[in-house]
């Protein structure tokens, strides 16, 4: 079932760290029950059974819209003083990346987003991709030929992978859109230029394991080198 | 909800409705710009509206685009705030 969290228990929710970007799994009990029941937790305030029809669930949200759901959805009550979260190492329902999709399109698992990895400097060789539905894509300074501080993107010997092996890109980056990626956009960092370097976490309904590398800083000045069609 | 914009969709590889999204103004195009993404090419925010309406946990892609919920329809000009959400 999906359902409304009271305030009281949004309160507690908002107190505790997420799960993943934009949920929490959590478990409670509910009035009347002895033993606690999980549930995933979005944004805080709707919550969602975590059993065998949790995916019927999710579509159900996906298709008919979240608001929507989140106006009808009846408030749900539990005792705010159970409320705990799961460990990620406990949620044996998580989705994890199959092994075969692994060993067949090359991706990685575990491991930490860039932004939660040190900075490394830039070796001055190699080349970073930024994957695009845009032609004008607006972190690229096209006018001093960099990036712009804060921006994401892959490397490119990963951006050869994902063509190589015909993965999706949308999967393995874990885009929140789905709109078509077109663009491919190279960046070679100058040696003073510093980054982040890690493997693209589950997010969006997509599993990720692509490479992602984060420019806090941006580039300097003439890294940008070329646009491509996105394969080509 | 104020109502005025036709938003664009969005459409997957099938041809499938995804999202609507609206292209918002420039003044919150430019400031998103100076701020850090949350993955390539999208960032998530916090919108406030004029009458004080809040939207939380919203994508923009590009900087630029807004994504919106079935069955929202907002004008950009009624956006007074863009905040960036932390990852």
């Amino acid at each position: 079932m999906i359902f409304k969290a009271y305030t009281s228990d949004q309160r507690q929710f908002l107190s505790l760290p997420e799960t993943g970007m934009g949920y929490q799994v959590i478990e409670a009990k509910r009035y009347g029950k002895t033993s606690k029941e999980r549930f995933v937790v979005y944004n805080s305030e709707l919550m969602i059974d975590l059993d065998s029809k949790f995916s019927e669930f999710k579509r159900q949200i996906i298709t008919e819209g979240y608001s929507r759901i989140l106006n009808k959805a009846e408030a749900l009550p539990i005792e705010t003083s159970t409320i705990s979260l799961v460990a990620r190492s406990e949620i044996t329902e998580f989705r994890i990346l199959t092994e075969s999709k692994k060993k067949d399109k090359g991706r990685h698992s575990g491991g930490r987003g860039a932004a939660d990895n040190p900075k490394e400097p830039a070796d001055g060789k190699e080349i970073f991709v930024r994957l695009s539905a845009y032609e004008n894509d607006k972190r690229i300074n096209f006018e001093n030929k960099k990036l712009r501080p804060g921006t994401y993107t892959t490397t490119n010997s990963d951006y050869l992978i994902c063509v190589g092996l015909a993965d999706d890109p949308i999967d393995r980056y874990a885009l929140p859109n789905d709109e078509e990626i077109k663009w491919a956009f190279s960046v070679q960092p100058k040696t003073n230029d510093v980054l982040q370097r890690g493997i693209v976490q589950p997010a969006f309904e997509h599993d990720g394991g692509g490479i992602e590398g984060y420019f806090e800083y941006g580039t300097s000045n003439n890294t940008y080198l070329d646009k491509r069609p996105y394969g080509k | 909800m104020a109502l005025q914009i036709t938003p664009t969709w969005t459409r997957d590889l099938m041809g499938n409705s995804a999202k609507k999204r609206i292209q918002l103004k420039e003044e919150h195009i430019q400031y998103l710009l100076e701020l850090p993404e949350s993955g390539m090419g999208y960032q998530i925010v916090d919108v406030t509206l004029r009458d004080g309406q809040q939207l939380k946990n919203r994508i923009v892609l590009n900087s630029q685009f807004l994504l919106l919920e079935d069955p929202e329809s907002i004008d950009p000009k009624l956006i007074e705030k863009i905040e960036l959400r932390k990852k």
